[in-house]
């Protein structure tokens, strides 16, 4: 079967309607677990940045 | 503890959350993150970066719990910082390309990121796929304060009233900003259109 073609109009509206055909996503339930962990390790690079800064403040 | 059964107003979430409770900032993750995963979608369409955004959005809220004040509702505030954070990341991007481009001028390897290749919506299907990725493509040029209108009224279902909170902007600052995006929306469309129409 051929392909409906549409005038130019008719593509600007069917794209422009689009953005109403968008679904939306789901929830991650991991993803509480992950920013807990990434927290965890952002508060550790902290932790080591402000010893080595220390380090050459005093050392 | 009261927080780990009960259903909390929005306060209580944040004296909680001020206080530093943990329970509370995964009650704020499960309450928000359907909202703010979708935002950042709307800006940046590829789901990877997209969850790497939210998890961003979700850090700098943690961190700067103790920095709201209640001026906004803690809703407008969350999707403040969900904008922020994609609008930081698509500029991020757009320094990378121009780099790896002057990079190829002077003979390096890097090539320029295909923005049109990333697109990787999950909630888009198969069969609207191309048209959505031309349109996110217009929507990519829009100056940041009517694409941010345009993706949250659009995306979010967000009402005038509610984007003027999180952009901060009158009511009617808000219906002129939209109408000028869809206006050029539809101008860079026919652009688009028409060239293709010729090749």
């Amino acid at each position: 079967m051929e392909k409906k073609k549409f005038t130019i109009e008719e593509e600007i509206q069917l794209t422009l309607d689009c953005m109403d055909k968008i679904e939306r996503v789901p929830i991650n339930p991991w993803l509480p677990t992950r920013l807990k962990e990434k927290l965890k390790k952002k508060d550790t690079e902290n932790y080591r940045i402000g010893v080595l800064s220390g380090a050459f403040l005093f050392g | 503890m009261q927080i780990q059964t009960a259903v909390i107003n929005d306060q209580q979430l944040i004296s909680a959350l001020q206080q530093g409770c943990q329970i509370a900032f995964k009650q704020l993750v499960d309450a928000y993150q359907e909202r703010v995963i979708n935002t950042c979608l709307g800006f940046v369409p590829n789901m990877q970066d997209a969850e790497d955004i939210c998890q961003e959005a979700f850090i700098e809220i943690y961190r700067s719990i103790y920095k709201f004040r209640g001026d906004a509702k803690l809703s407008t505030w969350i999707y403040r910082v969900a904008v922020t954070k994609s609008l930081d990341h698509l500029k991020a991007k757009k320094r990378k390309k121009r780099i790896s481009f002057l990079q190829s001028l002077v003979g390096e390897d890097n090539k320029p990121i295909d923005v049109k290749d990333e697109f990787n919506h999950p909630g888009v299907t198969l069969e609207n796929k191309e048209r959505t990725k031309v349109l996110f493509a217009a929507i990519n040029q829009l100056p940041d304060n009517q694409r941010v209108a345009y993706t949250l009224n659009k995306i979010e279902g967000m009402p005038y009233k509610e984007v003027g909170a999180v952009l901060n902007l009158t009511l009617s600052s808000i219906e002129s900003l939209l109408f000028r995006a869809k206006k050029n929306l539809q101008k860079s469309l026919r652009a688009y259109y028409e060239r293709e129409m010729l090749n």
